[in-house]
């Protein structure tokens, strides 16, 4: 019999229902898939999937199938037309429908920034397909600070004569994550990055995804009474120097709600990269616990 | 009966979450796959006999909407309606695992075939719709929803079968066996032992019935479509038929005389005129 765990990448792709009909939705599948356990990845604002790729291979190495989306906007999913349909509702609907796609009763909510401010508000309510969440470097409480920082560079736009100058841009404003290796940064640049027909090199999402950051001032963001809701077991990774998830959210996020376990990775802001031996490490272990 | 299984998935509802119940025909390995939706208060049994049909060729869902059969009932009885249904309808489809699906719909579920089916991006390449158009006069579904919401309780299930008989004459043709499994597929047993009907009550809404003109979605399709027609219908005139064919995707039109609302599709020159239409 063949061995079906695959450690390597697929690109796969489903029509979601949202505001414009139906859009593409591209996620990196990985593992088996007849896998005992499926698990869900969800990039930051303007990220995507292929932010996951160490952790994923590393998942499905140890029994999981593993579907990195490309949330509507970003990578290899569809661009919306009109910018009011990038918001929460929409991205909500768009995982709940993936994991339909993935055959999978529950999955293992693994998200960065972005990705688990979504984890949360699905988890927060009964009957959620949920069966353990990873937040990276996000809670209920945002700090606007962090906000402010991310609306200084986000959906601007850019285009780059070259692809070394691209780098040195997303280098610029992804110092703060972390830890990754010269081998995983270039990797990260690479993802981040698309060229467009006239060989110039933009980023990798619509800019229309700011619009609500382009049109309000930053604000604290308090979700603590969706917290409280909450009852999936969750695991907080913070980065220690994190300007987005402070130190006393991350207590109220251990005392409250679903009374997370926290790990710090230290020396690194806003957020951890998930590339390390010992993020990859503790996330499986809190997973298999 | 070619086997089935019977499975779920969870679908979102507002900001809520409900299990949706499916059966499923055929070899997971088939790329042709059709999903198969019940009308306002039927459920997803009444494609059995289809179903069995084509899944010598194909992979065959049928589902039920929410409140009805297996599925779960809202708390939130206002949110019954068509974009709840949509929703529900594409995570569906996404659970299919195909890009492209064909879309087999029965009266309410026809009506979702024609909405999804003209929406930006749609997955359905193909469209069946049972004794269903983009109008239905105010009449014909004041006849259908006659006795729609009345929570009746039977003390036997003959007894109730023999009402489901009663109230739904125009389905068919039905031999007494189809009738006899159409009954029972309408029903569940309440732990006092009494019979009623599988869906939820709290589906009627006390909306005033008027036409229902839906014109405005037939253009928006593209896809080649067939249509069953009950020619003694009450939901689906002729006059709505005859435009059906002439505009937007021109549907063929499969007649079945005798019958009103609707075709029962248990036998076999409906299930041959779906079969050999989608083959296409």
């Amino acid at each position: 019999m063949q061995p079906t765990s695959r450690n390597f990448p697929v690109a796969r792709s489903f029509k979601s229902l949202g505001p414009e009909g139906f859009h593409k939705v591209a996620y990196t599948e990985w593992g088996a898939e007849d896998a005992g356990r499926t698990a869900l990845m969800v990039h930051g604002l303007t990220r995507n999937g292929r932010d996951f790729d160490d952790l994923a291979k590393a998942m499905a190495s140890k029994g999981w199938r593993v579907a990195a989306v490309d949330v509507v906007g970003r990578g290899d999913s569809e661009w919306l037309v009109a910018k009011k349909g990038y918001d929460f509702a929409t991205y909500v609907a768009d995982m709940i429908q993936l994991i339909a796609r993935l055959g999978a009763d529950k999955v293992d909510w693994i998200g960065t920034s972005m990705g688990g401010v979504m984890g949360q508000m699905a988890a927060a309510a009964p009957g959620a397909p949920i069966n353990k969440l990873v937040l990276n470097d996000i809670g209920p409480f945002l700090d606007k600070a962090g906000l402010a920082r991310i609306k200084g560079y986000v959906g601007q736009d850019p285009s780059f004569a070259s692809y070394e100058e691209a780098e040195a841009a997303v280098n610029a404003v992804t110092g703060a994550f972390g830890p990754m290796d010269a081998a995983q940064r270039k990797r990260f640049c690479a993802a981040s990055l698309r060229e467009r027909s006239d060989g110039t090199v933009t980023l990798n999402y619509d800019p229309k995804i700011a619009w609500q950051f382009h049109e309000n001032e930053p604000e604290d963001v308090d979700m603590r009474p969706l917290w409280n809701l909450i009852t999936t077991p969750t695991l907080v990774m913070r980065g220690a120097v994190s300007d987005l998830l402070s130190s006393e959210t991350a207590a109220y996020m251990q005392a409250n709600g679903p009374k997370a376990e926290l790990y710090d990775v230290p020396d690194v802001g806003h957020a951890p990269a998930l590339m390390s031996d010992a993020e990859i490490n503790r996330i499986i272990s809190f997973l298999e616990a | 009966m070619t086997a089935y299984t019977d499975k779920s998935f969870t679908a979102l509802a507002g900001a809520s979450y409900i299990n949706i119940a499916y059966r499923e025909w055929g070899d997971a390995g088939n790329p042709n796959v059709a999903v198969c939706c019940h009308g306002l208060s039927r459920n997803r049994k009444d494609f059995d006999d289809l179903a069995a049909d084509l899944a010598k060729d194909w992979r065959v869902f049928s589902v039920d909407m929410p409140g009805r059969g297996d599925s779960d009932w809202l708390d939130d009885k206002s949110q019954y309606g068509y974009p709840l249904y949509e929703t529900v309808c594409a995570s569906m489809i996404a659970r299919m695992g195909a890009d492209k699906v064909t879309w087999i719909g029965t009266s309410m579920g026809g009506i979702l075939g024609m909405r999804l089916a003209g929406k930006r991006g749609s997955p359905i390449e193909r469209l069946v719709l049972n004794d269903i158009g983009p109008f239905i006069p105010a009449s014909g579904r004041r006849d259908n929803q006659a006795n729609f919401g009345t929570d009746p309780r039977y003390p036997s299930e003959a007894k109730a079968i023999a009402y489901i008989k009663e109230t739904r004459s125009a389905f068919g043709p039905f031999s007494d066996k189809d009738w006899d499994k159409f009954g029972r597929d309408s029903l569940r047993q309440l732990p006092d032992g009494q019979w009623t009907l599988h869906y939820d009550p709290g589906l009627a809404s006390n909306a005033p019935i008027t036409d229902t003109d839906m014109w405005d979605l037939w253009p928006a399709i593209t896809q080649p479509t067939l249509t069953l027609w009950g020619v003694e219908s009450k939901l689906l005139e002729a006059a709505t038929v005859d435009r059906m064919a002439k505009t937007g995707p021109m549907t063929e039109v499969f007649a079945v005389p005798g019958v009103g609302h609707c075709p029962g599709l248990t036998r076999d020159d409906q299930i041959a005129a779906i079969r050999d239409f989608i083959a296409k």
